[in-house]
């Protein structure tokens, strides 16, 4: 794990979003931006193969995971991000986008 | 001179003295005897003298009296017997006197006591001493056979003598004495032994003959069988006047010294008693002392003795001559070499050896030449001799051809009490030793002594030492001595010339030189290839002198401190800086802190070390360095931490080392790496390193570097070989560089190639080929794999390359999956990629990629732009999986790409069908049911419709939903089948319809290939997309039919 | 004689219902275990 990633996590300042990616809730350093992007590119390796074995679209399988991340690895104080783009710091449990069911 | 030389001749001479004195005496008492027989009434004149005598008068004739059986003196022991004696008396004017005397079998006694003879009885018979001076009587004797003995302090002595002769005048016979030993003062003879042939004229003794003796000792000094021949004139008074003696003798030793064989000649003149002098001439074989040995030696001089003087008789003795020693070897001179030793490694070397080699030569076979002269005393009562040794003229000239000589002034004088005096002018020259001239200056024996002394130039194949005039003093035992030495000579493999240090050396027991900071200049010094021009350093010394030696070791340190050096290495400026430098002499070593090398001005090589050390040993220089960082000439890799070893011997440089070696770039393209086996030779100028960089984290190699720099034009190359980097999950480009991080991941692969960088004065040049025959990613928009090429860098180290690189991708997933395709691309500077047309069947058409610039510097979108040519719609729809739709037509258009961090979408795309447009049905249901009538109307009207222009636009991310819009007009071929077309509908048929449909639809990536994605052949399960996007496949794949519900 | 107006709005059609929120919904489990067995890609 990245200590950098690590720590802009805890300070809101990167977060889960909806759509399954990682995302700036806040203006960061490049190196951090750079750090986001690798694990998206990773996340979108990683999901490709899951996608495509249940004939589902890339987005919707992303989409399933971002349900699961809000749900459980969002910690309070921490950044998220709704279908609807904005930005949220959570406090107290997240209401999951309704297509999370 | 040695002084034993000078006292021997007098000892012998005095032994001489004594054997003539005694022969004296005998005559002396025949003469006694001649007056009582003469007057004829002699026992009236033995009694009155109470002589006792006994004799018998055989034959007492007018001119004759004969005595026969007369015994003179104690019976017991008489003085004086004869067996017969005949006097004959001579008639003259007056009374007759005595006119021969003739003697057979006559024994007579005598006894010398302080140096007066006495023959007892007879004493009284001769006429008192009247204190007139001795004379020999005129009186003829004739003898044969006559015995004498003598008893003295120094031994007896047995005379035997014969002849026939007036005493005053004309006698002539012989003496033969024998004494078993003569000891007198310290001397003691053994076995002496002499045959004189004797001849009296005018009242003059003449002697002649040899004289031997077994061994002769004096104070410790022996001589063996001395064989003298004497001959010597004495005076009436009995007293030697003249004398001649030549002596021959065995081995003359004291001690462990000796002379082989003796052998000289004394001549003594006493005709003048208060001024008797002479001759000396001494020579010797072999001769061995504490001092050296030598094959012979000369000496030869006039002596003079004054007259007695003073209450104990002392008489001045002055002796003068020439000393020669030939054939020395001088063991003084042995030692010399050991000294030499002491300045191995130094420019001074050929000189050490060259000038020892000399001294050692020069004590060997030399000739010694000496003026000697000793005036003193002699027969004092303290020391026997006494007084002072002056040599004038002290020359040495050795077969090596070296020439030392001493003279001048009150040159050397030695007193026998032990002082000593120097003063004058010593001059060295030939046989390899340098010309000097040294005066000495000293006003008494053990008073200070001063000088001063110039030594040529000295010069020995390539070395030259120059001595500036010095001066030294010599005070109670401390000797100070100052100069200024100028040396050109060999250092390490290069030269030093002109080096100039004042030297202010100090020795008592132990040599001390310069104890306080001198300026030390030189006017070039080459070394490893580097010329420094005129020098000038503040030198301080260390530990209390910058030189000592004590019991012959070599200790002492210099220190320089901020020593700055300039000079040029072939055409390129140098200057070398440290913040201290300090040699130490004992270990021959160096070590210097901070040192800033600077080569080849401005932008040149730049080098600088935390410390240097280094010790010269057999054949060169070698330390060690830490802390060292820099960089060569204008490449930009930046060498830091670095340390290792170096050597310098025979002009090559050589260097292990480990260091670290960075991007000098100011945003670097790689990480620093580290090298633990750097190898750097320089040679003539020429610098090779060869090494291996490494990653720090892993240690994984990541390219084997070698670079030659020429130092003399400041140009040169590097050549970067990378023989295989192959990424996996350990080892990620991004531990490399920074280049692709958030631009690709999860790389696997490999990827080798070569790089070369050139540089000179005007700048560098960089170009690398690298390939790949397998790599698989994940890039911004998804995964590819299968990367394959070959691409070639203009300028590696800006990251670009000539236009035409190609690269085949196996296949990439931006949302849908895209089988292999080779592309065109070519990197621009700045990290931008120029990705050149491509061609892909597509849809019954062809998909073609127009180039386009994208722009990886900046987090930007990257547009490309795919346009359509001769697609089938049917084929197209089919992609869509529009199962329930059918669609005739070919379509042209552009599909505008755009690819950033949320991954590829169509943005903009419109596809128009070309002239004679094509038909549409759709067959499937109706999704919102609440069209309306108009809506039921248009939506059957859908199953069979002719168009003549359609176009369709495309938007939407390619990972899930494409919203496509078709806009077209057509008309209702066919009523449906089986549905009366009622009232409304039936003449609707024909009726132009302008349809607005929009399909909102996944973009699933569905393909059959997409087992493809999980195939075995990426290590890493994962499919990984390449870092350039690349086009859409060659042939859409065959998409499984659309499930109407989702499961 | 009767006119007959086209409307003016396009006709929609949308093929494909969203159907996601099923989908989606179906997903959960396995992108629950997904997650748990890939936690290299989801820091926290």
């Amino acid at each position: 794990q990245d200590a950098d990633l690590q720590a802009a996590i805890a300070q809101g300042i990167v977060g889960e979003k909806a759509d399954g990616y990682m995302g700036l809730a806040k203006p960061a350093s490049g190196e951090i931006k750079a750090k986001v992007d690798a694990i998206n590119i990773k996340r979108r390796a990683a999901f490709t193969p899951e996608a495509v074995r249940r004939g589902v679209t890339l987005e919707e399988w992303a989409a399933a995971i971002g349900c699961k991340t809000l749900a459980g690895r969002v910690a309070d104080g921490q950044a998220y991000q709704l279908p609807d783009g904005v930005w949220r710091t959570k406090s107290g449990p997240i209401a999951l986008p309704a297509s999370c069911g | 001179m040695d002084e034993e030389t000078v006292r021997r001749p007098r000892r012998w001479r005095k032994a001489v003295a004594v054997l003539v004195a005694v022969l004296l005496l005998a005559l002396l008492g025949l003469w006694s005897q001649r007056k009582p027989i003469a007057r004829g009434i002699v026992d009236r004149e033995l009694r009155a003298r109470n002589v006792p005598a006994r004799y018998r008068i055989a034959d007492l004739g007018p001119g004759v009296q004969r005595l026969t059986n007369v015994v003179i003196g104690d019976p017991a022991s008489p003085d004086l017997t004869a067996d017969e004696l005949v006097l004959r008396l001579r008639y003259g004017l007056g009374l007759p006197t005595v006119g021969t005397i003739e003697g057979r079998g006559v024994r007579l006694r005598g006894r010398l006591v302080e140096g007066k003879l006495s023959f007892g009885a007879i004493d009284r018979l001769l006429p008192a001493s009247d204190g007139a001076p001795f004379n020999l009587p005129d009186v003829a004797v004739d003898l044969a056979d006559a015995r004498i003995r003598v008893e003295s302090a120094f031994g007896a002595v047995d005379l035997g003598v014969s002849g026939a002769g007036n005493l005053a005048d004309g006698f002539v016979g012989r003496v033969v004495a024998n004494a078993p030993r003569l000891a007198s003062g310290d001397c003691t003879a053994r076995a002496v032994s002499a045959t004189l042939a004797v001849r009296i004229e005018d009242r003059q003794p003449r002697l002649s003959g040899p004289l031997g003796t077994e061994s002769l000792r004096c104070a410790g000094i022996t001589l063996e069988r001395p064989r003298i021949d004497l001959a010597t004139v004495l005076a009436p008074d009995l007293a030697p006047r003249t004398a001649q003696a030549t002596f021959v003798g065995g081995r003359l030793a004291h001690g462990s010294e000796q002379v082989g064989a003796v052998r000289g000649r004394i001549s003594y003149d006493a005709t003048d008693p208060r001024d008797r002098h002479g001759r000396l001439e001494l020579a010797g074989q072999a001769l061995r002392t504490r001092y050296g040995t030598a094959r012979a030696f000369r000496w030869q001089g006039p002596y003079r003795i004054g007259a007695a003087v003073g209450p104990g008789g002392v008489r001045p003795l002055r002796a003068s001559g020439d000393l020669a020693i030939d054939g020395a070897d001088i063991l003084a001179t042995r030692v010399a070499g050991d000294h030499a030793r002491a300045l191995a490694g130094s420019p001074l070397e050929p000189i050490g050896q060259a000038l020892a080699g000399a001294i050692v030569a020069a004590g060997r076979d030399a000739n010694l030449t000496a003026r000697l002269a000793f005036d003193g005393d002699i027969g004092g009562r303290a020391a026997p001799i006494a007084g002072e040794v002056q040599a004038s003229a002290i020359g040495l000239a050795s077969r090596s051809g070296a020439r030392i000589a001493f003279g001048g002034g009150a040159g050397l004088t030695v007193a026998t009490t032990g002082g000593t005096r120097l003063d004058g002018l010593v001059t060295t020259g030939g046989g390899g030793l340098p010309a000097a001239r040294v005066i000495l200056k000293q006003a008494a024996a053990g008073a200070s002594m001063s000088g001063t002394a110039t030594v040529a130039p000295y010069t020995v194949d390539g070395a030259r030492l120059a001595l500036a005039p010095s001066r030294f003093s010599l005070e109670g035992g401390r000797l100070r001595l100052a100069t200024v030495a100028t040396i050109d000579g060999p250092l390490g493999d290069g030269r030093v010339r002109g080096l100039t240090l004042p030297l202010a050396a100090t020795f008592e027991k132990t040599l001390r030189v310069n104890e306080a900071c001198v300026p030390l200049t030189f006017a070039s010094l080459s070394i490893a290839g580097m010329d420094l021009g005129a020098t000038r350093l503040p030198l301080c010394p260390v530990g209390g002198a910058m030189l000592r030696v004590a019991n012959g070791r070599l200790t002492g340190g210099m220190a320089v401190p901020r020593p700055r050096l300039a000079g040029r290495v072939g055409s390129q400026p140098l200057t070398i800086a440290a913040a201290d430098l300090r040699v130490d002499v004992a270990r021959a070593g160096f070590t210097a802190d901070t040192v800033a090398i600077r080569l080849g001005g401005e932008n040149g090589t730049r080098l600088d070390l935390a410390r240097l050390d280094g010790r010269t040993g057999p054949g060169g220089i070698a330390g060690r360095f830490t802390g060292a960082a820099g960089a060569i000439a204008k490449v930009p890799l930046l060498l830091s931490g670095g340390e290792g070893t170096w050597r310098l011997a025979q002009g090559r440089l050589g260097i292990e080392a480990r260091a670290t070696v960075a991007d000098a770039d100011a945003n670097p393209r790689f990480v620093p790496l580290v090298a633990h086996d750097i190898a750097l030779k320089l040679t003539g100028g020429l610098i090779r390193v060869t090494g291996t960089l490494r990653l720090p984290s892993n240690n994984v190699p990541v390219t084997n570097v070698a670079i030659i720099h020429d130092l003399h034009d400041g140009q040169g190359h590097a050549t970067l070989d990378v023989p295989g980097l192959t990424f996996g999950p350990a080892f990620q480009p991004e531990m490399l560089t920074r280049l692709t991080l958030g631009v690709v991941a999860n790389v696997s692969g490999t990827v080798a190639g070569k790089g070369r960088i050139d540089w000179n004065r005007e700048g560098v040049t960089s170009t690398g080929d690298f390939a790949t025959d397998g790599i698989d990613l994940a890039a911004v928009f998804g995964p590819v794999t299968g990367i394959r090429g070959k691409i070639h860098f203009s300028d590696l180290l800006g990251l670009v390359t000539p236009p035409g690189q190609l690269v085949t991708v196996a296949s990439f997933n931006p949302g849908i999956a895209v089988e292999g395709g080779v592309i065109g691309y070519q990197l621009l500077p700045g990290l931008k990629v120029a990705v050149g047309g491509g061609k892909w069947p597509f849809s019954g058409g062809s998909l073609i990629l127009e180039p386009t610039v994208l722009d990886f510097g900046q987090p930007v979108e990257r547009r490309m732009t795919f346009r359509v040519e001769g697609m089938q719609a049917g084929a197209f729809i089919s992609r869509f999986e529009f199962k329930n739709i059918e669609a005739t037509g070919v379509f042209d258009g552009t599909l505008p790409m755009i690819f950033d961090e949320r991954g590829g979408r169509i943005s903009g795309g419109r596809l128009v069908v070309r002239k004679g447009g094509g038909t549409l049905a759709y067959v499937g249901e109706l999704t919102n049911e609440d069209l309306g009538m108009f809506g039921k109307l248009a939506f059957d009207a859908l199953k069979a419709i002719r168009y003549d222009n359609l176009a369709i636009e495309l938007d939407g991310a390619l990972d899930s939903e494409i919203v496509s819009r078709i806009l077209f007009t057509g008309i209702n071929e066919n009523p449906a089948p089986g549905k009366e077309a009622k009232g409304l509908l039936k003449n609707l048929t024909g009726l132009p319809f302008r349809f607005n449909i929009v399909i909102r639809a996944p973009f699933r990536g569905l393909t059959s290939s997409a087992e493809a994605f999980a195939n075995p052949g990426s290590l890493l399960g994962d499919a990984v997309a390449p870092a350039v996007p690349a086009d859409t496949p060659a042939a859409p794949a065959v998409q499984p039919p659309l499930s109407e519900d989702k499961r | 004689c009767i006119t007959v107006k086209a409307p003016e709005k396009p006709i929609e059609i949308n093929l494909n219902v969203n159907v996601r929120q099923e989908v989606v919904v179906k997903l959960q489990k396995d992108a629950g275990d997904f997650i748990s067995k890939n936690p290299e890609l989801f820091p926290q």
